[in-house]
């Protein structure tokens, strides 16, 4: 049989389910909210690398003419190789019928979501990927989803994360161009699972795969134009890679082939790890504060708790009960809400973790592993669960514990006295005036007046309750305001583009006659030739950077508003003055005003200086050159291979319609268009990849704001069933139901206010480290700051109303207080 | 020739060596010596208690009384040891409970002292029966099956077993006391102490509570109780009455009802307490008087001496009763021999001839009264007198 003083703790559980529950929930949704984030966090990660790992993923990738399995084997047996494979990625653009025939409204698209921003007659991009045999990959594994497998002849297989975005299903028939323009109808015969790729969207490409036959009936070789290869050994440095990759390179040079280019990707890192790495460091910040929020939650908490045990412990004490046992009993009470909130928030912050994780995985393109609980996580989740309870109750029961049961059970002295203790302090304040007086007569009613005082009589637990909610609604406000920064920082970035749509050729043509026929276009009012190339940068140790735009405009172009951070703008006699930007400088972090830039174009190395950097070019790494030296440069004087045009009016409609009009004006004199864009349309892809990390930012604000509401219902309810007796004495001389909840609710009120006003205040700094560290991780630039005036003014309604929502039910259980508990109370 | 049957009980008593009955030297089951208390708090310092010395023998029933504030609850929270004391020495049966330890302290007060308060403090989450069961778990006594079933004799003694699985919420207030009460006892403790038990009650209600106390007393138990109802003090063995912090004697104040409780409060400071062993001689007729005696317990034989040199026990005193008036008063000899009763003994408080006197000056209608009594005495001294002398002859 269970002892008397634990059937208290039971009782004293079971009895007040109201404040059970209470606090039961504010101690699980700490737990939960870090469940949440930190086992996303880690769940992400490790999926993340799992999948990406289980590719097999290349050491090093080689750009090289076509070449043919003899090379490959030949590399395969080189020493320091481990494995090997070739491939072939074919550019080239589609069109989908069905999407067609959808947009006519004849056929139903049915559950695919297609992007209704794009014209269904528009081509866009699509690569081909051709592996030697799909049956044996060595590097680079894929997976078949569903339906066919290897890619069957004529067939195509489409990667699960460029479905949606292309708009096909299994089974819909698309049409490919290729370079060379020959037009064929594929089969989408299946899905498969590539981890290496990631949404459409973000790319702006679809990803598709075909076998070497598909291939050559498109009219191209069969041969492969990349060499992956995987090193032999753990852990290799990154020279020892570079030296791997001269051994390689030497082999394909020997056999007559041109090197254009090769890639060594940071080891064990996935290609979306730029887009993960700002996600990933939000989460571990707001992780850490949702674990300061939610040790205030339970410290108020608790201390509240005993507060109100504080006259039972002295009552105990009377008849025999030694602090030890005292501090026993509620030690065991507090570890039995810790174990309950576990029970409760473990397994829902499991299911929260798995529900982003999987949000995360449609967007990266990676598979979520089982519903597992980290080690880490789950000690994290114990510790918020019982540590912090434990240690938020030790000082008050400790000190409860020893103070004289007079002490404890009289209204007398408790907030005084030489042996003043916490638990007495923020017990009792009869004794003590409060400080904040209201010596002026406030235009209020007396309700709201005792509303005013009750607010500040608990300093203690006040501060807390404040504490909580201000880095809530600061963390909410700081949220929005990142994502303002991240609007206004694309906004001004954006600045940059004046004009409307570009098209770009297959071939050169003359800029002049570009510009000339662009104009003919009814609603083009302005057009200018420009080249548009690709180089890399050649680094002083060898290496090869990624391909980056470079971008010639003709000199004294009107169309584009670059910012320039450091240095100078391209000036019309510029000859080998390159302008780079800061996103290129995130990549070449050693690059300076004055330095020299090898860049290697076209498979030609060119010698260059840097003038200048650039702030405001759109967030991608781009590089900017005077149009006269660069045509020259690459033996092509005064010609342009896209078209840059201004229309009028410059609404995304007008501006889709008059690129439209443009290409099928071109096609009529015959140049030979490759693609078109429209600046909105670019605007939306790239403000797409910042989605993810707003959506997500979104929905950590939203929790922390369920956070700091629970922890308001709970001190407002523990503020209430403290001061039963003395409601009871107003209603005793005759307070109405009205008025008792209206001294609660105000007070409520006035807390969600108060901490509204702190809280705007401190999410400005918050908001501004929080977007300097994304700016830095993204752009590697400060973006722009945004305060988040509708942020500030949303959490002002959302406090407010969550103010009234929470003390509502204290609120009424306060107004049904009746004159008898007053002396059941005593 | 007193000087060997005095037992001098000043500020100093139990410091001095001694043979007492209890470990600590003390003769009597609670003693206290010069207890301070004084209460800090922001609003300053507050003694409410100002040097108390108090004596209770096991089997007494103790009725505190005194005004509202005058630190009745104070005084019985130092001996539960329910509140720490500033400065002096309580001592209870063995144990010198300033000394112990909070936690030590509560243990020993579960299993030595029954505490029964004015508004019941039952746990609201227990039962009836569980209250009572708690004071057994906090200090392990009894083995966990008999723990139920003396909560329920215990009930029973108070009359309230049909309420044992009632949580205390849904009893009257008389029942919740008898409750209490039961708890109070959990630990079949020596002593009760009670402040105000019967202060939340009405008036049948609290007489039947008293009734039960009166009971516990003729079993052995030793009860100290707070009470502001006269009528009911009355009926305990003893009273103790505390007037601003300090306890009045309680026959001074029946012997010199017009002193103000300043007075009163003076003159016990100024009063000796002395002890005489039965049949002690305390006055000796003929003898030079040098004090003046009220008798505080026990009582005392007025003896004339019998021509045949026999003598003949005129009358006794009892408590209340004073003595060493007549010759203070009028001078001259000790008229009678005064000796402590031959059994039971007598103790008394002394009063220095100038202190005495001062009394007298401080109030005409002590003077008066005092003056009243020497007449009467002297007559009947000499009505005494002559009877004897008329019996001889
Ligand atoms: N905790 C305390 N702090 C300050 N003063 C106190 C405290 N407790 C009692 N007092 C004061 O001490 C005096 C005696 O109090 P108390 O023993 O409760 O009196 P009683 O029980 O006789 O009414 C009173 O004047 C009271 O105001
Ligand atoms: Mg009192």
């Amino acid at each position: 049989m269970l002892s008397p003083r634990w059937r208290k703790v039971l009782r004293d559980l079971w009895g007040n389910k109201l404040r059970t529950t209470l606090v039961v929930l504010s101690i699980a949704v700490g737990i939960f909210a870090v469940g949440m984030i930190s086992g996303s966090q880690e769940a992400t990660m490790a999926a993340l690398n799992t999948g990406w790992q289980a590719t097999n993923p290349s050491s090093m990738t080689i750009y090289t003419d076509l070449f043919d399995e003899e090379l490959l084997y030949a590399v395969r047996h080189l020493p320091g190789v481990k494995e090997a494979d070739g491939l072939r990625a074919f550019g080239a653009r589609f069109k989908n019928p069905a999407q067609l025939a959808a947009a006519a409204g004849n056929v139903p698209t049915g559950d695919t979501p297609v992007n209704a921003m794009l014209d269904p007659e528009k081509w866009r991009n699509i690569s081909l990927i051709a592996y030697p045999d799909f049956e044996a990959i060595q590097v680079g594994k894929i997976w078949p989803q569903s339906g066919a497998w290897p890619p069957p002849e004529h067939q195509i297989l489409i990667e699960r994360a460029s479905m949606a975005w292309m708009g096909v299903r299994t089974d819909d028939t698309i049409l490919v161009e290729a370079p060379n323009g020959r037009q064929r109808r594929l089969r989408v015969a299946g899905v498969v699972h590539d981890p290496g790729q990631m949404q459409a969207t973000w790319m702006g490409q679809g990803i598709a795969y075909i076998s070497r036959d598909t291939l050559e009936w498109f009219g191209a070789s069969r041969d492969f134009d990349q060499l992956h290869v995987v090193a032999a050994g753990e852990n290799l440095t990154r020279s020892q890679l570079n030296q791997l990759a001269q051994q390689v390179r030497s082999k394909v040079e020997k056999s007559g082939r041109t090197i254009y280019y090769t890639y060594i990707p940071t080891p064990g890192k996935h290609p979306a790890g730029e887009a993960v790495e700002p996600i990933l460091m939000v989460l571990g910040v707001l992780g850490i504060l949702a674990l300061v929020l939610s040790g205030f939650l339970v410290v108020n908490t608790m201390q509240a708790l005993l507060t109100q045990q504080v006259r039972q412990m002295g009552i105990m004490k009377a008849i025999g009960a030694r602090s030890n046992q005292i501090m026993g009993i509620y030690l065991g009470m507090v570890i039995a809400f810790g174990v309950l909130a576990l029970a409760v928030a473990v397994p829902l912050g499991a299911l929260g973790a798995r529900g982003f994780t999987q949000y995360m995985g449609n967007l990266l393109n990676f598979d979520v592993i089982g519903l597992s609980i980290p080690p880490r996580v789950l000690a994290t989740e114990i510790m918020i669960g019982l540590a912090v309870p434990v240690l938020a109750a030790l000082y008050p029961i400790f000190s409860a514990a020893r103070i004289t049961p007079r002490e404890a059970m009289s209204d007398y002295g408790l907030a005084s006295g030489a042996r003043q203790t916490s638990a007495a302090r923020s017990s009792g304040s009869t004794g003590k005036k409060p400080r904040f007086e209201l010596r002026v007569r406030l235009p209020f009613s007396r309700p709201t007046l005792l509303s005013l005082r009750n607010t500040f009589r608990r300093k203690g637990r006040l501060a807390l309750t404040l504490a909580t909610l201000i880095l809530g609604g600061a963390i909410f406000i700081a949220v929005f305001s990142v994502r303002e920064s991240v609007f206004k920082t694309l906004d001004s970035m954006y600045d940059y583009v004046d004009y409307d749509a570009i098209v770009a050729f297959r071939r050169e043509y003359r800029a002049d006659q570009i510009a000339r026929e662009a104009l003919k276009v009814p609603g083009i009012v302005a057009a200018e030739g420009w080249r548009f190339d690709s180089a890399r940068r050649i680094r002083p140790d060898g290496t090869e950077s990624d391909p980056v735009f470079m971008r010639a405009p003709q000199p004294d172009s009107a169309l584009i508003r670059p910012r320039i951070a450091e240095g100078r703008w391209i000036v019309p006699d510029d000859e080998n003055a390159v302008v780079i930007n800061t996103m290129f400088l995130k990549d070449e972090p050693d690059l300076k005003v004055g330095s020299p830039l090898k860049l290697k174009i076209a498979g030609k190395e060119t010698a260059w200086q840097v003038v200048g950097i650039a702030s405001g070019t759109p967030p991608a790494p781009m590089l900017h050159v005077n149009y006269p030296y660069m045509s020259r440069l690459m033996g092509a004087v005064e010609q342009a291979g896209i078209a840059i045009v201004v229309t009028a009016p410059r609404d995304p409609a007008s501006q889709a319609a008059a690129a439209k009009a443009l290409e099928e004006h071109l096609k009529a004199v015959g140049m030979e268009v490759n693609y078109r864009q429209t600046s909105s349309e670019e605007r939306t892809q790239i403000i797409g990849r910042f989605e993810v990390l707003i959506v997500f930012l979104l929905i950590m604000a939203v929790l922390l704001a369920v956070v700091g509401a629970i922890g308001l219902t709970g001190t407002m309810s523990l503020n209430v069933l403290e001061r039963t007796r003395e409601i009871g004495v107003m209603r005793a001389i005759g307070a109405s139901d009205g008025s008792v909840f209206q001294i609660v609710v105000v007070e409520g009120l006035l807390i969600g206010v108060i901490s509204w006003c702190f809280g705007a205040l401190l999410a400005y700094p918050l908001g501004k480290l929080l977007s300097d560290a994304i700016g830095n991780i993204t752009m590697k630039t400060a973006m722009d700051y945004a305060f988040s005036v509708n942020g500030m003014v949303g959490w002002l309604v959302i406090a407010s109303v969550l103010a009234v929502v929470a003390s509502l039910l204290p609120a009424r259980n306060a107004s049904r207080v009746s004159v008898r508990d007053v002396l059941a109370y005593e | 020739m007193f000087g060997s049957q005095l037992r001098k009980n000043g500020s100093s008593g139990a410091k001095t060596p001694s043979n007492g009955r209890y470990r600590n030297g003390n003769d009597h089951l609670i003693e206290l010596h010069d207890v301070v208390k004084t209460y800090r708090s922001a609003a300053g310092e507050f003694t409410a208690l100002k040097g108390i010395d108090l004596e209770v023998d096991g089997g007494e029933f103790v009725a505190v009384i005194g005004k509202s504030g005058s630190g009745k609850s104070t005084l019985v929270n130092m001996i539960t040891g329910i509140d720490r004391l500033t400065s002096g020495e309580i001592l209870v049966g063995d144990t010198a409970i300033q000394n112990l330890k909070e936690g030590k302290l509560a243990e020993w007060r579960g299993r030595n002292i029954g505490v029964i308060f004015q508004f019941f403090q039952l746990l609201p989450t227990l039962t009836a029966a569980e209250n009572i069961m708690l004071p057994m778990d906090f200090c392990r006594m009894y083995s966990t099956r008999e723990r139920r079933e003396r909560a329920m004799h215990l009930l029973e003694l108070v009359g309230v077993a049909d309420q044992a699985d009632k949580l205390p919420s849904t009893l009257s207030g008389g029942q919740q006391q008898r409750v209490a009460i039961a708890r109070a006892l959990a630990n079949d403790p020596p002593i009760l102490a009670a402040d105000e038990p019967t202060g939340n009650l009405d008036s049948k209600t609290a007489e039947s509570v008293f009734s039960l106390f009166e009971t516990l007393v003729a079993q052995g138990k030793t009860i100290l109780m707070v009470t502001h109802d006269r009528d009911l003090a009355r009926r305990a063995t003893r009273t103790v009455i505390l007037s601003d912090g300090a306890v009045i004697e309680e026959y001074l104040a029946k012997t010199f009802p017009a002193l103000t409780e300043a007075q009163l409060i003076e003159a016990t400071r100024n009063l000796e307490p002395v002890k005489f062993l039965p049949g002690a001689v305390i006055l000796q007729q003929g003898a030079a008087p040098d004090k003046f005696f009220i008798i505080t317990r026990g009582r005392v034989e007025v003896v004339l001496p019998e021509a045949n040199g026999q003598e003949i026990v005129a009358t006794t005193m009892v408590k209340g009763q004073y003595f060493g008036e007549v010759e203070l008063r009028r001078g001259g000899h000790n008229i009678a021999t005064i000796r402590a009763d031959p059994v039971l003994g007598v103790e008394v408080a002394a009063f220095e001839r100038a202190e005495f006197e001062s009394l007298l000056a401080a109030s005409t209608a002590v003077h008066d009264a005092i003056d009243r009594t020497v007449s009467e005495r002297i007559a009947e001294n000499e009505a005494a007198r002559s009877r004897l002398e008329r019996n001889h002859a």
